[in-house]
């Protein structure tokens, strides 16, 4: 006990584990100073990119979840994240987010500049998934109507699951996205379009040529 | 025993073939003293005896019967010690006790003590005779199956409740008396031959190193002898049951009884015997496997769960479900307390409430339990002093806490240094703590026994008695922990 107990103490301190301020949490806070996102959609726009921001709220036990939107514009990605979180007196969190829609400039054009700037998040998972708007554009898809689901971001992501699995869909989750920037290979999108009835429906995939310079993104 | 009563000192007490000085001393001696009875007798032959006992702690009729008639109805005229008990008491267990200090600790215990005249020496008749409970089944050690006696107050019935379940000429009740000013009397009990001789030699040891003035439990004793000074965790084995007793001294460990406690203590004591149950061995093999293993979860839950709620609430939010997180998030709002408070206040609420359900008499208790428990917690959460989740989490902790009653006390600091922890540092504090205390076990011995025995892969006895207990038909002369039987 007493020989390992040093090697303990040493391996907490190396680990640097308090050594980060970011990493440093206020224990007064509590589960509602965080905000969960569950999908966000960006498209360009005269000052450079626009996003929609999906949040998940509910106000009581027994009560049922609601979808909140509030839309933020920046030059660039990093800005777009910074913006958003200095709207909120809660924190941006990402965690939970499981889908991102592009326009199809933006799928075409920025894809690894949005994939650098969520990775360089900490709290965006590899497993969220991207898709491309068509016929409408990514704010619309967001906000339509969700036959399955409260919150239509969720309900993209079931619809996104269950046809990646079967195939009749493109599987793009962001580890995937990745690997095929880093590896210079071409990759494929799965495309969303609205139905006649305004939902949002599978609209096929959308292939994109390899991406110059991949290796800087590794 | 240097105690000073009635202006003689016990220790310069000396009695003489003069009876009426002999009885003139024992006067002295217990004045102000009112269970103490003198009865003096004289027979029509004129044998003139004294008989001394103290009222309350003898059984009256075996006096009478056995001690006064005898005397009084003698034909001799006149008898020393020897003829006494050879010849004049009626009663199965009478010797001659030249020390005097032996003789006063045997009045003080109920014996009855007759001096003659013409003899210093005093005759001690076993007349004990205090009124005991009856040996029924000891309420934090029920069983479903299996016997329902259980120790009481009386030592000399403890003793033959276990003598009755194992019937071995090799079985050892080693008495001792301990602490100057209650003179308890401690019995070392082990099965010689199966007990390892390092073993009973240094219990024997520590008994001996005790520096008490009085023992009125066997936790004076636990603390003093025991090894670990500052471990939470139990490194004597404590039972109010024989036939765990019986079961222990067969393991190849020894027990420790005291005198006017129910409670005997075992040594050693290792983590397994924590999260064993009577019904273990009572029930069949599966059901009596698949309960230690849960009662093993459920230590480790009530441990843990605390703090790994907060540390994945205050770190690794992503953890949990989206709907979990949402729910979490609503139940908490309006409340005034952040998640780690809140949960350290409940925690310390619902201590506090199971020590006064433990003070508290049966029914009271049982109704302060349901008020405190259900319509505190209930009206706490609707005015929303405290969330629904942490409710849950310290419930969960509490009643997974229960499943091992022996390590309910090894649990309480523990789980306040876990939430710590995890408060500060999440998951890594958590597992950091849970690998101190795997260390702390690792390091931990009892009797020269590690902790650990029989749970690590490296470290075991011969026995198929370990994270699961196999059928008695594979058990059988294999499961001491010591050594192998030697029959």
């Amino acid at each position: 006990m007493k020989k390992f107990l040093p090697l303990l103490l040493l391996a907490l301190l190396l680990s640097g584990c308090d050594a980060d301020a970011n990493n440093r949490v206020d224990i007064n806070q509590d589960a509602g100073q965080i905000l969960p996102v569950s999908a966000l959609s960006i498209d360009r726009c005269a000052g450079g990119f626009q996003m929609t921001v999906e949040s998940i709220r509910q106000d009581s036990l027994d009560g049922d979840v609601s979808p909140g939107y509030f839309t933020v514009q920046a030059a660039d990605f990093p800005a777009l994240f910074d913006r958003a979180d200095e709207l909120l007196a809660s924190r941006l969190y990402l965690s939970h987010a499981q889908v991102i829609l592009v326009s199809q400039s933006v799928a075409q054009n920025d894809l690894p500049a949005l994939v650098d700037s969520l990775l360089a998040r900490p709290d965006a998972r590899l497993t969220l998934r991207i898709a491309v708007a068509q016929g409408a554009t990514p704010d619309e898809l967001l906000r339509a109507e969700a036959l399955t689901e409260g919150i239509p971001g969720m309900a993209l992501a079931a619809l996104l699951d269950k046809r990646a699995s079967d195939g009749s869909l493109a599987d793009s989750p962001l580890f995937r996205i990745l690997d095929c920037l880093c590896s210079g290979q071409a990759l494929s999108l799965p495309v969303l379009t609205p139905n006649l009835d305004g939902h949002t429906a599978p609209g096929g995939s959308l292939a994109l040529p390899p991406f110059t310079g991949g290796d800087s993104h590794a | 025993m240097g105690q000073i009563k009635g202006g003689i000192s016990i220790d310069s007490l000396e009695l003489t073939r003069s009876l009426v000085g002999n009885l003139a001393a024992m006067r002295a001696l217990f004045q102000n003293d009112n269970t103490f009875v003198t009865r003096e007798t004289q027979s029509p032959a004129g044998l003139h005896c004294a008989v001394f006992f103290l009222d309350g702690m003898v059984n009256n009729l075996a006096i009478n019967q056995s001690i006064i008639r005898p005397l009084v109805c003698s034909t001799l005229p006149k008898a020393d010690a020897d003829t006494l008990a050879r010849t004049v008491i009626q009663i199965n267990d009478s010797k001659i006790v030249p020390d005097v200090s032996q003789m006063l600790s045997a009045l003080l215990y109920g014996d009855t003590v007759i001096l003659t005249e013409g003899d210093a020496r005093p005759v001690v008749v076993n007349t004990k005779g205090f009124s005991v409970r009856s040996a029924t089944e000891p309420d934090n050690e029920r069983v479903l199956r299996g016997p329902r006696e259980g120790f009481t107050e009386a030592f000399m019935p403890n003793l033959a409740l276990i003598r009755r379940r194992v019937n071995d000429p090799r079985l050892k009740f080693s008495f001792s008396r301990r602490a100057g000013r209650t003179n308890t009397v401690v019995c070392l009990c082990y099965l010689e031959g199966v007990a390892p001789p390092e073993l009973i030699e240094e219990a024997r040891r520590r008994l001996d190193k005790l520096s008490l003035d009085g023992i009125l439990d066997a936790n004076y004793l636990s603390e003093t002898i025991r090894d670990g000074r500052f471990t939470p965790f139990p490194t004597l084995g404590t039972t109010e049951r024989p036939d765990v007793v019986a079961a222990k001294l067969l393991e190849g460990r020894l027990a420790i009884l005291v005198d006017g406690t129910p409670v005997a203590l075992t040594a050693p004591c290792i983590l397994q015997e924590c999260v064993q149950s009577c019904d273990d061995y009572y029930l069949p093999t599966s059901q009596a496997g698949l309960a230690r293993v849960l009662r093993s979860i459920g230590f480790l839950l009530s441990l843990a769960v605390p703090a790994f709620y907060v540390a994945l609430l205050y770190y690794h939010a992503e953890l949990f479900p989206t709907r979990m997180l949402l729910a979490i998030a609503a139940a908490q709002k309006g409340v005034p307390l952040p998640p780690l408070w809140e949960i350290f206040a409940l925690l310390i609420v619902f201590e506090i409430l199971k020590e006064a359900g433990t003070r508290t008499p049966g029914v009271i208790g049982s109704t302060m339990s349901i008020v405190g428990g259900l319509v505190l917690g209930q009206s706490a959460v609707t005015a929303r002093l405290i969330s629904a989740p942490a409710v849950i989490i310290v419930a969960v902790a509490a009643v997974t806490g229960l499943a091992a009653p022996k390590l309910q006390a090894a649990a309480l600091p523990l789980r306040f240094l876990l939430l710590l922890a995890a408060a500060f540092f999440g998951l890594y504090g958590l597992v950091f703590g849970l690998a101190l205390i795997l260390l702390h076990l690792c390091a931990l011995r009892s009797f020269g026994t590690p902790y650990l025995l029989n749970l690590l892969p490296r470290v075991h006895a011969h026995t198929e008695d370990r994270w699961w207990r196999v059928s008695w038909k594979k058990m059988h002369s294999r499961r001491f922990l010591a050594r192998k039987d030697k029959p």
